[in-house]
């Protein structure tokens, strides 16, 4: 082996502790790099192929109930691939030791039986020529160990029907097992079984109820949707809609564009900041090697030769924590990727290495390391060797630069030495600064996604859905009614909402939304605005989301014309009184009467939402199971555990993973920005000693330089934090729900205090390398 | 020493200027100087007054403001940086003040640093044996006494066998003692391989070991004289 060879490798042992945390902070950016958009990719690729392998429809339409000849026209409409008709009915389940049922729905096959845009998990599919025979969403089946010749019963169409279980499926339509307020896999049960059968059961024979299209490549949606809504009217038809309103692709889609920010936007964050330390940190290494390297100059070597030396030392780095980087973001993408398992149901979801993630989050750590270490090795080769071998002339140091003289006057010669030393180098300093603020801000970016998830629930759940249970009526019902379920057992309050669906058409396009209806002084349903404050439904016009105004092109003022999706689909003309920045994306509200006067009926009601005595809560939903008007039964502290489940499992892995990650970044930066300045000033500091200053005196101008430079980069660093998170957070959809950016005190505290622990860390270890610095060797080697 | 000399180095009319203006300083200023094959010279001077940079413009490691260097037929002065580094690789050895060994080698490896870049190097082993450090080969530059150290540094600047050693101060951070025996090790090398050496000291006693003396102030070659034997290591005395 060559001796310069010998000499990188003593390089790379001696200085372990600064490669080891150099190489960390590559990899933890290699490593989230790796872990969220592989996982981000994993999940787009498994629903993408699925829904392509099995056909997922582009369009959904629910009708009263249509002829089967009425399908064959639909089949005729420009830019419609595929026109599948079906029956769709609603049923309820009870299972053993469940306090209330699970509801679903019953879907039609094909007369043959044909699992068609189905994937066949057990057992086989339904024979047409037995009536009872059902395949069973394998979400329900699995959460309540049902296997194929087991039997299930269930309500539908007012009757109980005893069915037998052939085979569990998974669907493209259940990806994620939803039914509106229902978030829970055990809670939403369909079944699928061959048209006859259900039509007999039904009383819809020769008719169908529900379809499902696809598009030809490049044909409009909206302008099929006209068209459908157009040919179903007379069939009561409730208006087609598209993929975006279908209710598990709409969860698969905003969890993975919240994915998609985070996978698109932390690591790019991740990589500037590491490549940033990086060439910060290992440039400072190699200007410590000048006089090293002047030797081998004189001896002969040549620049390339010495670059060579010196890329090596970088790409051992590199090297190391590439590798590492990858490892590591491979096992914590299996782990994140089998966190959706349990949420969404695929065929198959699994994590793959992506090369060109590996290649590029190599290549950008790579390069910044490269350029690092050769930058400073070319300005320690620009010196000619005589200079750079000379004992360097001693260093120039000012006063006042900073304008802390003052300071310097008050602070006796150990705060001068320190004083002096920040001033001298006032860009290394904010080098150190910056560095130290970004592993500070990592650490937020990793807590601030859970602070305003709380927010949200806080804010949204609690505050503004104050009732304990909301119950959901088949049909919309007179007011009057409202009495009966007030002195419903266990009911301590009721209060009416009537939601009714309307396509609202502004300058800008239309939206198909919901209004609800309120009543002004009520008490359960409130609007807050973007800092919490209640609105209150104006008595005239609609109250609507800032952001829908804004998308429709609508001002407070203006009038807006609705077009009712239910019902008699009669078209009507609302001002709009007032708009809220809301958190809740695209809603609109309006005074119970004035929605009334304005669909020209009497009062109605479509939910009841209540406050109950939870010792008469199991009384209270055995009442109400048993009332044929109620389709659902929401219990909103039920629906935000399993929002909070959901959102909170995703969430607590992706902060622990980037705290932690953050926590590695914060340790190489702290620990390596206190080795230089170690190394740099020993001669300083061993002068010190000899002069008879005590060990603990000495340590106080090196500590006391990084407590300094730690103090300076935690406001810094908790503002580039806030920075950051408001650039993640612009990213998402706002007419989803909108994430504040919630930072709270507990975040910032904890983020100070993870840096904190890293500056003292790092503190006792320089004082232990102080406590053993060679006196002798400190004042003559020149290294 | 022979009649006629044959120069390793010759050099005319070198300046050398850092700075301009008000703060110009003429580190060098018109200096002719010849280094002749086999001999050894001491450059005498008090500090400033240039030797060390005129040491660095010979050996390639500078460049002079103005003036010409020759190494035989190769002109120094208009010299690619890769020509000069050849040109130290092939035939220059340094020593200085402060060793300045690379302290993750040991002596054998650190003279190997040196080796590695000729052809047909002395062995590592045999180049300390020279200088008197065969039984410390394998000891870092930490366990060295600094006689030591600049003794791993003598040997690496010879092991590859080239026709001049410069010396910068090679005694100056050794007392008198240890000082001798370093001498005593360039004195061996010159004898064997017949190196031209050139030493810088700031010490006149030392001159008294060499064939010539050049003294210099001001960046001027103030006198030269030749010696008309060398004294003994041994017998300096300071």
């Amino acid at each position: 082996m060559r001796a310069i060879d010998r000499k990188l490798l003593r390089d790379l042992g001696r200085m372990r502790g600064q490669v080891i945390t150099i190489a960390l902070v590559l990899a933890a950016g290699v490593a989230a790099t790796v872990t969220l958009t592989g996982t981000y990719r994993a999940l787009q690729a498994a629903r993408d192929d699925y829904y392509a392998a099995q056909d997922f429809p582009d369009l959904f339409v629910h009708v009263e109930r249509a002829p089967d000849a009425v399908a064959a026209r639909l089949a005729t409409i420009p830019g419609i691939a595929t026109v599948t008709p079906r029956l769709v009915e609603p049923l309820a389940a009870w299972m053993p030791g469940q306090p209330r049922p699970a509801t679903g729905t019953a879907v039609s096959l094909p007369d043959d039986g044909a699992l068609r845009g189905l994937v066949l998990r057990q057992g086989r599919g339904p024979d047409p020529a037995r009536a009872d025979e059902v395949v069973v969403l394998d979400s329900f089946a699995t959460a309540h160990h049902l296997a194929p010749d087991d039997r299930l019963e269930v309500v539908m169409a007012g009757r109980r029907h005893r069915l037998r279980v052939t085979g569990t499926v998974l669907s493209p339509e259940y990806v994620f097992p939803v039914a509106a307020g229902v978030v829970n896999p055990s809670g939403v049960v369909v079944v699928w079984m061959p048209r006859q059968a259900l039509a007999a059961r039904t009383g819809a024979d020769g008719s169908w109820n529900d379809a499902t299209f696809t598009l030809v490549r490049g044909a409009d949606p909206r302008t099929a949707i006209e068209a459908i809504d157009r040919a179903l009217t007379p069939w009561g038809g409730l208006g087609a809609y598209g993929r975006d309103q279908q209710l598990s692709h709409r969860f698969v889609s905003q969890e993975l564009e919240q994915l998609e920010v985070l996978a698109t936007r932390v690591p790019i964050v991740f990589l500037l900041v590491a490549a940033f330390l990086l060439n910060v940190v290992l440039g400072r290494l190699i200007q410590l090697q000048r006089e090293q390297l002047a030797v081998l100059r004189a001896l002969g070597y040549t620049k390339a030769a010495i670059a060579r030396h010196v890329g090596a030392f970088a790409a051992v780095i590199v090297l190391g924590g590439g590798v590492l980087g990858v490892g590591a973001g491979v096992a914590l993408g299996r782990s994140m990727t089998q966190l959706y398992v349990r949420f969404f149901h695929f065929p198959a979801l699994t994590f793959h290495l992506e090369p060109d993630l590996i290649g590029l989050a190599l290549a950008v750590s790579a390069g910044a390391t490269l350029a690092g270490a050769l930058a400073a090795m070319r300005r320690v080769l620009r010196l000619v060797p005589a200079e750079a071998m000379r004992t360097p002339a001693p260093a120039r140091y000012r006063k006042g630069v900073l304008g802390l003289a003052p300071v310097a006057r008050l602070a006796g010669p150990l705060g001068r030495m320190i004083v002096r030393e920040l001033e001298r180098k006032p860009l290394a300093m904010a080098l150190s600064v910056v560095g130290v603020g970004f592993a500070l801000a990592i650490v937020i970016i990793g807590r601030f996604s859970r602070d305003s998830l709380d927010m949200l629930l806080d804010d949204v759940m609690a505050r503004s859905m104050r009732e304990d249970v909301a119950v959901v009526l088949a049909k919309p019902a007179p007011l009057g009614e409202l009495g009966w379920f007030a002195h419903a057992p266990g009911v301590l309050a009721a209060e009416p909402a009537h939601a009714v669906p309307v396509r609202m058409t502004g300058p800008r396009g239309y939206r198909d939304v919901i209004i609800t209806g309120l009543r002004p002084g009520d008490q359960l349903r409130q609007v807050l605005d973007g800092r919490g404050q209640r609105v209150a439904i104006p008595k005239d016009g609609l109250l609507m989301s800032e952001i829908l105004a804004r998308r429709l092109g609508l001002a407070v003022g203006d009038r807006v014309r609705l077009e009712r999706r239910d019902g008699d689909r009669r078209e009507l003309v609302l001002a709009v009184a007032a708009t809220v920045d809301d958190r809740l994306g695209m809603q609109a509200y309006l005074d119970l009467d004035a929605l009334a006067a304005a669909l020209g009926e009497a009062p109605q009601l479509s939910e009841v939402l209540m406050t109950i005595d939870h010792r008469q809560r199991d009384r209270l939903m055995a009442t109400l199971a048993a009332v044929p008007a109620v389709v659902q039964v929401i219990e909103v502290s039920s629906f935000r555990d399993a929002f909070a489940a959901q959102s909170g499992d995703s969430m607590t892995f992706f902060t622990w993973l980037v705290v932690s990650l953050g926590v590695v970044i914060a340790v190489g930066v702290v620990y390596n920005n206190a080795r230089v300045a170690l190394s740099e000033r020993a001669r300083d500091l061993a002068t010190l000693r000899v002069l008879g200053y005590h060990r603990r005196e000495v340590a106080v101008v090196l500590i006391g330089q990084l407590a300094i430079q730690v103090a300076v980069a935690v406001p810094i660093g908790m503002w580039l934090g806030w920075a950051l998170a408001s650039a993640l957070m612009s990213a998402s959809d706002p007419e989803q729900y909108r994430f504040p950016v919630i930072i709270s005190a507990q975040t910032y505290g904890f983020a100070a205090l993870v840096i904190g622990g890293a500056a003292l860390a790092t503190a006792a270890l320089v004082r232990r390398r102080l406590d053993r610095l060679d006196l002798n060797d400190a004042l003559k080697a020149r290294d | 020493m022979a009649s006629e000399p044959v120069p390793v180095l010759s050099a005319r009319g070198l300046t050398k200027v850092y700075g301009a203006g008000a703060t110009e300083v003429r580190a060098l200023d018109g200096v002719d100087f010849v280094l002749a094959a086999g001999e050894i010279l001491a450059l005498l001077g008090p500090s400033g007054s240039g030797k060390s940079t005129l040491l660095n413009i010979l050996g390639g490691l500078d460049t002079p403001t103005t003036g010409t260097l020759h190494h035989g037929a190769q002109e120094l002065t208009r010299a690619t940086d890769d020509a000069l580094t050849q040109f130290r690789r092939d035939h220059v050895g340094f020593v200085f003040q402060f060793y300045n060994l690379v302290p993750s080698l040991t002596a054998r490896e650190n003279v190997q640093l040196a080796a590695d870049l000729v052809a047909a190097p002395m062995p590592p082993a045999e180049a300390l044996a020279v200088v008197g450090l065969g039984a410390r080969l394998d000891h870092f530059p930490a366990q060295l006494s600094g006689g030591e150290q600049q003794r791993v540094a003598i040997a690496r600047a010879i092991v590859k066998r080239p026709a001049m050693l410069l010396c910068d101060e090679p005694t100056g951070a050794l007392d008198g003692r240890t000082g001798r025996l370093v001498l005593e090790a360039l004195l061996e090398v010159n004898q064997r391989f017949g190196t031209a050496t050139a030493i810088i000291t700031h010490n006149a006693v030392i001159g008294a070991m060499a064939d010539r003396v050049v003294t210099m102030r001001d960046g001027r070659i103030a006198s030269e004289r030749t010696n008309p034997g060398r004294t003994p290591p041994s017998a300096l005395d300071w």
